[in-house]
């Protein structure tokens, strides 16, 4: 593993977590398996654990401008949690391709959707 | 009623999207709340943070059992990740709802269509090379 894309990674990753409040993975993910060659897998994985991290930092800015409305955040991770673990159970059995095909559908979809509507 | 049913939902299936994707969630978390919930750009993003972290704990309970973590790459990727989450964070504050939706769009176009790209390049270099084979 190379030192300097992982530097590269964590502050490209990290900084667009916190601008756009998403966590940091969609743009984690391409740089894990792009720049450090993991697999798809293994960087879907991987992505996870360090979003804890970043969105844990970039939260404390929002709480400090009162931009969190923790009620509606609590709703929301109840089912969001059960979701998860779906989610990753799908992960497992999914080969790689499929993988890719998937994460890169679901962002142009988002992505569309929130220019021409957003 | 119709709000609890739809934030079940956008729960549900953020999270399922999180443990697939392994993006946490926030991507599709807030477009549903600008979108679908009325929420304000800011306020979307800050509640999405707080939902992040349960979901990605919650997934990653999951993906270590598989042993699907590349622990050295986490391991120099998070303390940069941090610092700089903080920064954007602290930079998100300086700016508009609408512009931070429009940087947003760009953003998940442009790695969304890059995926698909390089995905598609190599389906089609595995395809040539099993027609060499035969």
């Amino acid at each position: 593993m190379e030192r300097g894309r992982a530097i590269f990674t964590g502050t490209v990753g990290g900084f667009v977590s916190g601008l756009t409040g998403i966590g940091g993975g969609t743009v984690m993910v391409p740089l894990l398996t792009g720049l450090m060659r993991l697999t798809q897998r293994r960087a879907h994985a991987t992505s996870l654990v360090i979003v804890i991290f970043a969105a844990l930092s970039a939260l404390s800015q929002y709480i400090l401008r009162g931009e969190v409305d923790w009620a509606l955040a609590a709703a929301l991770t109840v089912s969001s949690v059960i979701g998860a673990q779906l989610g990753a159970r799908v992960m497992h059995a999914m080969p790689d391709r499929e993988l890719r095909l998937v994460f890169s559908v679901f962002l142009i979809i988002v992505g569309v959707r929130l220019l021409v509507f957003g | 009623m119709g709000d609890v049913i739809a934030i079940a939902l956008i729960g549900l299936v953020g999270g399922a999207a999180s443990g697939l994707l392994g993006i946490g969630g926030g991507t599709l978390f807030v477009p549903a709340m600008v979108l679908i919930l009325g929420k304000d750009q800011h306020l979307a993003q800050g509640v999405s943070l707080v939902v992040i972290i349960p979901t990605a704990i919650s997934a990653t309970l999951a993906n270590t059992k598989g042993g699907y973590v590349d622990v050295p790459a986490a391991r120099w990727v998070t303390p940069f990740a941090v610092v700089f989450a903080l920064a954007g964070g602290f930079t998100a504050g300086l700016l508009d709802g609408p512009t931070l939706s429009r940087i947003f769009g760009v953003m998940v176009l442009y790695v969304g269509t890059r995926t698909l790209f390089t995905t598609w390049r190599t389906m089609r270099r595995e395809r040539a090379a099993e027609r060499q084979d035969t």
